[in-house]
């Protein structure tokens, strides 16, 4: 129904205009069928326009007009012959079967695009809803979407055992009537819809709907019932996801306490084994071994001792490293001069070994503490060396403009990508060691002690032809203060 | 005996091949699983000693393969201690299992079990099982300690058959369990109650077993090793 005079009325007031000049000329024409039918088209085409009541309006003006100004006697209104009385009923229940029609035709297309955008509405929801990955995360959502729909807010109550907790705040609320009385509370009880989560397990919660009007003042509303169900049925799912989110977190801690037993097992055990086994060989009369043998099983005695004083060592050096190791005791220090003394170091444990050297020939100077950055330095050596199928290792101190760079390299068989990702992990150990010696940790200490230092580490592999593994260190360069300016006059 | 030592420590096989040659053994190392597969198909081998964690395979994988194609003994040795593969191994064949670190009087001892063993290949059929302390006649079902008669029921009698059949070995709780039971799984209590029975009738201080020995989450162990006569 129009209230103002818009076009629509004009198009009508037009048609019938049209209609009445038409049947004019019909009349005119001595034609008074056709006279009477170009009305009733006219009367249709307006129904069909405007709905039942322009037509019925149409339909009086008809029968008006053509029975007063174009049927004879004109200027004369009267019914008293069948066929002054035809038109008029012909005209008022053609406009009252077509107007009808055409209504109902109207609100079931209204009622279908009104469904269909609902239904969109609703998917709108279920598609933002879904990419939600976190409880708190539905609320957000909900508040951008539905105030376009006379919903001002959304509350989500999780419900826990006999109270509720809110999501985001973590909120936990004893009372089970809360979420009605805050509506009252605040005044608008009226204006509140609550609904309950219906999940797959059971009842998930409730949500409170707030609303911009009075329930009955809002002929429209979204489907709540069905937003309710889309809320549910996210809030399943981000549950779940943080179901597989702790059974992974779980799986990982089981694996690393799974490492750390057998890499701890192997690494203590090995050398108290050889120790004990070697010693009861010795001390047992009825083992009678060659005057060399006994030599060989007491040197083998003292290098396991070694070896549980390094992995001792190691894992003290973890320790550190994990307790959050920051580098207090730093001074400036040359690179070159602690990759001299990690050599020397490595050099007493394997003599044969084969290091080339690249250091430049100004000091490269860093802020770094000593013992760590050289206990670092021996780490990547050693590895060098267990990598390197027993060719030379070049180890590389430099300067490239604000950074001091220090960089071994190997010539083994290189690094793969996976590997590559986890090799600076805790009791890692690659596949391809021959000799299956080390604890796994000498990386993972480095990497530690060189950025507890302010440094970075990464790894080049493979560094030429598909061969050789390069660790490259970082540091931010120190500007020479031990050493006076030079004397500009001489 | 030919020894074939498996294991990816270097530093013990150099500590074991000296002292199991010094007692004229033969011994052949591997430090791999592959390599250990490569030995047995070259030559024979009498004993594995197995170390469980391998680089390249879970040494318990092995067994079958030391059994079927050496007809070797297995003693697993492992370092990481868990019942469960213990139980594993010896389910699937090992004779006897030693954790690291072990001493090496225990070690040849058990070394000496697999050799008397091996040595009498008429054991598997005999009847009669005897050693200073015990006599034990499977067929009359008569068990003698200290040349006393001990009167066992039919049920202890099965489960102590077992012991005595691996006498001085290693037997899986459900090695027994099926001795007595006929079937692999049934309450623990009731195994620990007869081993309890057993103990009372052959142990001087049954809190304090020395015959019978509990090798915890694994099985039992009579200590005493026995010779089958006949």
């Amino acid at each position: 129904m129009r209230k103002n005079f818009s076009p629509g009325w004009l198009l009508d007031c037009i048609l019938f205009v049209v209609a009445t000049a038409g049947t004019h000329l019909a009349q005119v024409a001595d034609r008074p069928i056709t006279a009477v039918l170009v009305y009733l088209v006219g009367v249709i085409l307006i129904a069909v326009h405007s709905g039942v009541y322009a037509a019925l309006i149409a339909a009086f003006a008809a029968s008006f007009v053509y029975n007063f100004l174009l049927s004879e006697p004109v200027f004369e209104f009267g019914v008293t012959t069948v066929d002054e009385a035809v038109p008029l009923i012909a005209f008022n229940a053609t406009a009252l079967i077509t107007g009808t029609l055409v209504g109902r035709l109207r609100d079931t297309a209204n009622k279908a695009s009104r469904a269909q955008s609902e239904t969109a509405f609703l998917l709108t929801i279920s598609d933002r809803l879904q990419r939600a990955v976190k409880v708190e995360e539905i609320e957000t959502t909900l508040r951008q979407i539905l105030p376009t729909q006379g919903v001002s807010s959304v509350h989500i109550y999780l419900a826990q055992g006999d109270f509720y907790v809110r999501p985001g705040s973590g909120e936990v609320i004893m009372d089970r009537l809360a979420p009605l009385m805050e509506g009252v509370a605040q005044g608008d009880a009226e204006k509140s819809l609550i609904l309950e989560l219906a999940g797959a397990r059971g009842t998930l919660g409730l949500a409170r709907f707030r609303l911009t009007d009075l329930i009955e003042d809002r002929p429209r509303l979204p489907d709540l019932k069905s937003i309710s169900a889309l809320i549910a049925l996210a809030i399943e799912r981000c549950i779940l996801l943080d179901e597989v989110a702790e059974n992974r977190a779980q799986a990982r801690s089981e694996t690393l306490k799974d490492t750390l037993l057998s890499s701890v097992s192997h690494d203590l055990r090995t050398p108290i084994t050889v120790i004990e086994a070697a010693a009861g060989a010795l001390v047992s009369p009825k083992i009678r071994l060659p005057e060399a043998e006994r030599v060989t099983l007491l040197e083998t005695i003292i290098e396991q001792c070694h070896r549980l004083d390094r992995y001792t060592g190691e894992l003290l050096n973890v320790g550190q490293i994990q307790a959050g190791l920051t580098s207090t005791s730093t001074q400036v220090v040359d690179l070159r001069e602690l990759s001299t003394l990690a050599i020397r170091q490595l050099r007493t444990l394997h003599p044969d070994i084969t290091i080339e050297r690249q250091y430049d020939e100004d000091p490269v100077l860093v802020d770094a503490n000593p013992s760590l950055i050289e206990q670092a330095i021996f780490n990547l050596l050693d590895n060098a060396r267990k990598y390197g199928l027993n060719q030379t290792v070049s180890l590389g101190v430099r300067t490239d403009g604000e950074l001091a760079e220090l960089t071994v390299t190997d010539q083994g068989r290189g690094i793969d990508d996976r590997d590559k990702k986890r090799m600076f992990e805790r009791f890692f150990k690659g596949n391809h060691n021959g000799n299956h010696e080390g604890s796994g940790l000498g990386l993972y200490i480095a990497k530690g002690f060189v950025e507890s230092c302010g440094g970075q580490i990464d790894v080049v592999s493979p560094v030429e032809e598909g061969r050789g593994t390069r660790i490259e260190l970082r540091f931010p360069l120190c500007k020479d203060r031990s050493h006076p300016p030079e004397d500009q006059s001489r | 005996m030919k020894i074939l030592i498996v294991d990816d420590e270097p530093s013990i096989i150099r500590t074991l091949n000296p002292v199991l040659t010094a007692l004229s053994h033969q011994v052949i190392e591997a430090t791999d699983a592959s390599e250990a597969l490569r030995a047995i198909d070259k030559t024979s081998v009498d004993l594995v000693l197995l170390d469980l964690g391998l680089p390249d395979a879970d040494g318990a994988d092995l067994i079958s393969a030391f059994k079927s194609r050496a007809q070797a003994s297995v003693i697993v040795v492992s370092a990481r201690h868990l019942e469960a593969d213990k139980v594993r191994a010896l389910d699937r064949g090992a004779e006897d299992y030693i954790d690291k670190p072990f001493g090496m009087e225990e070690l040849l001892a058990r070394i000496r079990v697999v050799e008397r063993r091996l040595n009498e290949a008429s054991g598997k059929d005999a009847a009669v099982f005897t050693s200073d302390l015990l006599h034990v006649d499977l067929r009359t079902r008569q068990v003698r300690l200290m040349d006393e008669p001990v009167h066992l029921s039919p049920k202890e009698f099965a489960i102590f058959e077992a012991l005595v059949r691996s006498s001085g070995q290693v037997v899986t709780q459900r090695r027994l369990m099926i001795a007595g039971w006929n079937e692999p799984v049934v309450d623990g209590q009731y195994l620990r109650s007869y081993i309890a029975m057993l103990r009372d009738k052959f142990e001087e201080d049954p809190s304090d077993p020395e015959l019978i020995l509990t090798e915890s989450g694994v099985g039992y162990r009579l200590a005493e090793t026995l010779t089958p006569v006949g």
